[in-house]
């Protein structure tokens, strides 16, 4: 089963902030089939958040092993701004990494993988502009991971 | 010149390889011969010894311990955490340059 999937993508995310934005993309997680418990996986995504998420030009990385999920997903989220660290600008697209306490070797590929594209200007700005789920998805799953 | 990059983070899934391929674009960018050391969730592959004597200098980006840290006994070392290098790859690699040149 792939990380990403349509399901797990909200183009237009509208939060009052961090823990709302985690809460619902948890939700949607539970909602694709993806874990049972989206209390369990908000709860664990914010305790790892207060040791310092990572945050590159406007793109947070909330993540976290957690019991709540069952299969490996990435939710990804754009919203108007949501701030994870005072010190940086808020966060305008959002890739939630969620992955089982048990998770294999493969999965960490993966999501390694999409860590270091998070790098890459052009991955990052197709995030931006891309006009629909299914293009958004088509972005995510194309190259090299 | 050669610089051999060591990253690691607590959960070992997104710091350590967003850490490793901002230093990694930001030397290639100056070029620089970059050798990646990630120490992720999924295990590291150590860099061999002879790599490690031949580079300029070493850049660690860590806020876990570095397993195996003894290998880099007596190399010329610039330490940082990941956040420092995602957020100020460039001037990381400046201090490399400045330490090598030493």
């Amino acid at each position: 089963m792939s990380v990403f999937s349509e399901e797990l993508i909200a183009l237009d995310l509208v939060a009052v902030d961090k823990v709302d934005a985690i809460k619902q993309m948890a939700a949607l997680a539970v909602a694709a089939g993806r874990g049972s418990d989206a209390d369990q996986i908000a709860a664990d995504v914010i305790a790892r958040d207060e040791m310092g998420t990572p945050q590159i030009d406007g793109i947070a990385i909330p993540h976290a092993r957690s019991a709540g999920v069952s299969d490996a997903a990435v939710v990804v989220a754009r919203t108007s701004g949501v701030v994870f660290d005072p010190e940086e600008d808020p966060a305008e697209v959002l890739f939630m990494i969620l992955v089982p306490n048990e998770a294999g070797d493969q999965h960490i590929e993966i999501l390694s993988g999409l860590a270091r594209r998070l790098m890459d200007p052009e991955f990052t700005a197709g995030l931006r502009s891309a006009d629909s789920k299914s293009a958004l998805f088509q972005l995510l799953t194309s190259g090299d991971n | 010149m050669k610089f051999v990059v060591v990253t690691s983070c607590a959960t070992g899934i997104a710091h350590t390889f967003m850490a490793a391929e901002a230093l990694d674009r930001a030397g290639k960018a100056k070029g620089h011969e970059m050798v990646i050391e990630t120490q992720g969730a999924g295990g590291y592959k150590p860099t061999p010894a002879d790599v490690i004597a031949s580079a300029d200098a070493i850049i660690f980006a860590n806020d876990v311990r570095i397993r195996d840290e003894d290998r880099f006994d007596g190399c010329k070392i610039v330490k940082s955490i990941p956040k420092e290098a995602i957020k100020n790859a460039a001037g990381l690699i400046e201090q490399a340059e400045a330490l090598a040149a030493n």
